[in-house]
């Protein structure tokens, strides 16, 4: 806590921090200054001229005009909000700011939360006196996520300073001088930044407003809304929700003061709109046939119960989900309690995936290291980002390594692919996927024996790190490269000292990669297809998950599920035909469904879901617990409080041996010991030339943002890169079409890379059902 | 396009300074004195590129300084100042007598290319108000009586460029 000092505002006596922001002090007080250009992420430009007020050093002291943002607290100070001469300059300055204003109040869009109202209003400024001409500005096209409306603006800058500034961003300015200043691109266009949406919440105006809202016309004052979590990443932003009728219509951040703060990227801004178009089969069918739900949940009681008595505990495989709920998991868990069946739930898309995952969030959750949040990241000097890129991977640590940087840290880069970051980079190591373990390892070494010379490719990072003071290791979870997990975390381990702790945060394919990674009764994927495969389970079930994606493609899906006795699909997205299955039991999607999500620090975070009229459905969690019911077995569920955490780790089985509550959450810990983890991990692969890499992308590698049309139009097109040498070396020309490694069927057309690594095709990752609709091939 | 020897000798001129950035002025000189007295859309992407910033940053400067052109201008720039001081002295006066003279209205160039006439914020001439330039040269306590004068005078110095 820092020291207090003694100060009077309006004769009132106050005791805040010393040094502190006086215009901050005042608005945490409640006591509203006018003010436009001021924001506490930003931090103070007083260039508005608003939050003016008369301030005193001391009572003795005489009284002068300030700029409260730019004024720091000291002790004894008496500052005057309400004196008349600052009020009065208070409704000079708002009169100005509003000469060119257009008053299109009725028509605007930020109607309702709109700054420059409260401001106006505010300041007393009730009469227009102008006389004179407004100018007037053309708008620009700033791409399908922002309306541009210039005229609106109050030259504040907080548009360029968080565009710019803040988030790095190069593709917006600021043109002009004295009253003719446009804040926009040089030319029409789509803004560049993955952050540009907050441009909407940034700008006090009506200037820059989401485009999608203004689609459909609604005051902000007429949404539900609900405090939700992000379900595109395994960050697990605060959102604030909004909706109206039956549709979803925007997304906010909700402040957290560790996470996001005040901001979030654009897939969590504008990819929940999927919620409006899916489920398209909104009854549940059973082969195809529309059936009402008792009837549909009835009879899948009734097949799964028949198929335990004739084929044993054994014959049922599920799919649980890592981007569903806690609470959806664990339903599915008592669902084969009820049905006295063995659980065998794979939560994973490939073994790799299976024991990466499940890896790295054991070393998260048994404290093995020190996970930081965003806002501790924002506050290392030093930055290694290894094995992945990021802005599309987990996009808001790009924008607290981007506060990092500004601070000055040292940030280094080893990836097989060039990102929107490296460019700050003081160095970057290109390495293949198969070979970033060895280069992790390498700098290890180095570290560890001092003597040695070291490989001049790696010398910055190991000078660096040696000298940092808060050294930051951000790793990628999510292209299954186990011994990169292990690589990292001996790293950091190596690193960490006692006056000088280190950090380490993985992040993860989903939202709740960490939440089912802690479940016991996970199955791994190769054995779950074999079980399939071979006929020895005789039903499947699909619980929010992709069985295109699981079974790599929709034709091999479909080729299982017509050899299970039995099938259901619970889910909230139909990518696949709902009658591939026997009962195919509709959900309602998340934003519109409750539930827990435990993130890439171990933090379980509840979502509450929107409450829409008439929903068509249930969320998932619900429909499993009417399909255990239907099975007579309600007991089971009034032993799971499905509201309680505890409850429902009971039910993962996952014996929690620690809670701990820190601010804004619970953070979970696993039973799951990191060091049964690292000695099975598996063996490292032969050796390949070419190896494939998955290029994750902000827009529309994500399965369920990629269905929110903004986002699908934003995303690139489907494509496989390489290196230009490896181009000339194989006789391939650019625009050439390449099979797919490990997807033989789907042939890409080539650009070339030059910032790839050697010996790499790099493919975008899409979801199966956008995949499925790339042109495979044009034939000639 | 602008020749090689200008790219080089401009790029060279950045080097002499602690951050590129700063030849940044120098540069858009030098490119509209090349474009012929304005700046196209090209020369901004390729001020950009010589300094190594983006264009935006290009585009904030070369629109806030009075004296870089966004637009082809005429062989003659007046610039009036429109401030305080100036108006208070009768700048408006001042400024419809050259749009008379001129035949054309304030922020236009004559059919002939030979003046544009401009508006301009505070020339820091204020004692000696109301203040216009024609050109880079600044006069004051402008009367109509004297605009004649000066324009004649200005067609002279035009001519003589040529
Ligand atoms: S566009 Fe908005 S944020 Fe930017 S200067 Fe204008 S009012 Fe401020
Ligand atoms: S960073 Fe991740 S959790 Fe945050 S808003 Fe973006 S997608 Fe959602
Ligand atoms: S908020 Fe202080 S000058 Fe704008
Ligand atoms: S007001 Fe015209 S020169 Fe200053």
């Amino acid at each position: 806590m820092s020291e207090l000092v003694k100060i009077s505002i309006d004769g009132q006596e106050y005791q805040v921090p010393a040094g502190a922001n006086l215009l901050q002090v005042c608005l945490d007080l409640g006591l509203m200054v006018p003010h436009f250009c001021y924001h506490e992420a930003l931090g103070p430009a007083g260039s508005c001229r608003l939050c003016a007020a008369m301030v005193a050093p001391s009572a003795e002291k005489p009284a002068q005009l300030v700029m409260t943002c730019m004024t720091k607290v000291s002790e004894g100070m008496v500052v005057k909000i309400q004196d008349p001469y600052a009020k009065d300059f208070r409704r000079g300055v708002i009169e100005y700011l509003m000469l060119n204003h257009p008053h299109d109040c009725p028509v605007c869009d930020e109607g309702g939360e709109c700054m420059l109202q409260d401001m106006t209003v505010l300041s007393e400024h009730i009469h227009r006196r102008s006389r004179f001409p407004k100018r007037t500005w053309r708008n620009q096209y700033l791409g399908p996520l922002i309306h541009h409306e210039m005229n609106r603006c109050i030259t504040c800058y907080r548009c360029v300073r968080f565009y710019r500034e803040y988030a790095l961003g190069k593709d917006l300015g600021v043109f002009g001088s004295r009253d003719r200043v446009y804040f926009g691109r040089v030319k029409d266009g789509v803004l560049e930044s993955e952050f540009a949406g907050n441009l909407v919440d940034v700008c006090p105006t009506g200037v820059f407003t989401n485009k999608r809202f203004r689609e459909v016309y609604s005051r902000p004052w007429d949404l539900h809304t609900a405090r939700a979590i992000c379900v595109h990443c395994s960050i697990g932003c605060n959102l604030l929700p909004g909706g109206r009728h039956r549709t979803l219509r925007r997304i906010k951040p909700h402040p957290h003061k560790e996470l996001n703060r005040f901001f979030i990227c654009d897939r969590g801004r504008y990819g929940g709109e999927y919620v409006n178009l899916y489920p398209r089969q909104t009854r549940p069918t059973i082969a195809g046939t529309e059936v009402g739900f008792r009837e549909a949940i009835h009879h899948a009681a009734t097949q799964l119960r028949g198929i335990v008595e004739q084929h044993g505990t054994k014959a049922i495989v599920a799919l649980g989900s890592s981007r569903a709920s806690l609470e959806t998991n664990a339903a599915l868990n008592l669902l084969f309690k009820a049905l006295g069946a063995e659980p065998q739930i794979v939560y994973y898309d490939s073994d790799e995936e299976y024991a990466a995952v499940r890896l790295a969030a054991s070393l998260t959750t048994s404290r093995a290291i020190t996970v930081p949040t965003l806002v501790e990241m924002e506050k290392c000097d030093f930055v290694l980002s290894i094995g992945g890129d990021l802005t599309g991977e987990a996009p808001m640590f790009d924008l607290s390594v981007r506060q990092a940087i500004r601070a000055g840290a040292a940030f280094f880069v080893i990836s097989p692919r060039a990102g929107k970051l490296d460019e700050f980079a003081r160095s970057v190591l290109r390495v293949r996927p198969d070979a970033l373990a060895q280069a992790v390892e390498k700098i290890l070494q180095a570290l560890s024996n001092p003597a040695e010379t070291i490989a001049p490719e790696i010398a910055d990072i190991v000078q660096a790190l040696r000298s940092a003071k808060k050294p930051l290791f951000l790793c990628s979870a999510i292209h299954g490269d186990v011994a990169l997990i292990k690589a990292t975390y001996d790293l950091a381990k190596a690193a960490h000292q006692e006056n000088r702790p280190c950090f380490l945060a993985y992040y993860y394919p989903a939202a709740n990669s960490v939440g089912v990674a802690l479940a016991n009764d996970s199955l791994e994927p190769t054995k779950a297809l074999d079980l399939l495969r071979t006929g020895t389970a005789k039903a499947v079930i699909a619980v929010e998950h992709d069985l295109a994606t699981f079974f790599g493609n929709l034709e091999n899906a479909k080729g299982i599920l017509e050899k299970c006795a039995f099938s259901m699909i619970v889910s909230s997205v139909d990518s696949i035909p709902p009658d591939m299955a026997t009962v195919w039991l509709p959900a309602s999607p998340h934003y519109l469904t409750s539930g827990k999500f435990v993130n890439y620090e171990g933090r379980v975070q509840h979502s509450e879901g929107l409450s829409l009229a008439t929903p068509l459905t249930d969320g998932p969690a619900d429909l499993l617990l009417s399909l255990i019911e239907d099975l007579g077995k309600s007991a089971l569920l009034e032993q799971a409080q499905y509201s309680d955490i505890f409850a429902v780790a009971a039910e993962q089985n996952v014996e929690l041996d620690e809670l701990t509550a820190k601010d804004g959450g619970i953070f979970i810990r696993g039973q799951l010991r990191p060091t049964d983890l690292m000695r099975d991990s598996s063996p490292s692969l032969p050796k390949r030339e070419m190896i494939r890499w998955d290029i994750i992308q902000t827009f529309g590698s994500e399965e369920l943002s990629a269905l929110a049309p903004p986002i699908a139009e934003l995303a690139a097109p489907a494509r496989i890169e390489m290196h230009p040498d490896d181009m000339a070396q194989q006789n391939i020309a650019e625009g050439d079409f390449v099979p797919v490694p490990d997807t033989p069927s789907m042939k890409l057309k080539v650009v070339p890379n030059p910032n790839l690594a050697r010996g790499t095709f790099a493919v975008p990752r899409l979801p199966a059902h956008v995949a499925s609709q790339v042109p495979v091939e044009v034939q000639a | 396009m602008i020749p090689e020897t200008l790219r080089k000798e401009l790029s060279d001129h950045c080097a002499h300074y602690p951050s590129r950035q700063v030849g940044l002025i120098y540069v858009l000189q030098k490119l509209q004195e090349h474009y012929g007295g304005w700046l196209p859309d090209e020369a901004i992407s390729q001020a950009a590129e010589i300094v190594g910033v983006p264009e935006v940053e290009v585009e904030g400067v070369a629109t806030f300084y009075n004296w870089f052109f966004r637009e082809p201008v005429g062989k003659t720039v007046i610039v009036c100042c429109d401030s305080v001081s100036c108006y208070l002295c009768g700048s408006e006066k001042i400024v419809e007598h050259l749009e008379n003279r001129l035949g054309i209205r304030i922020g236009e160039t004559t059919p002939d290319g030979r003046f544009t006439l401009l508006p301009v914020v505070c020339l820091g001439n204020c004692d000696r108000a109301p203040s216009i330039m024609v050109g880079d040269r600044l006069y004051e306590r402008v009367t109509p009586a004297m605009i004649d004068e000066i324009l004649a005078n200005a067609e002279m110095l035009a001519e003589g460029k040529e």
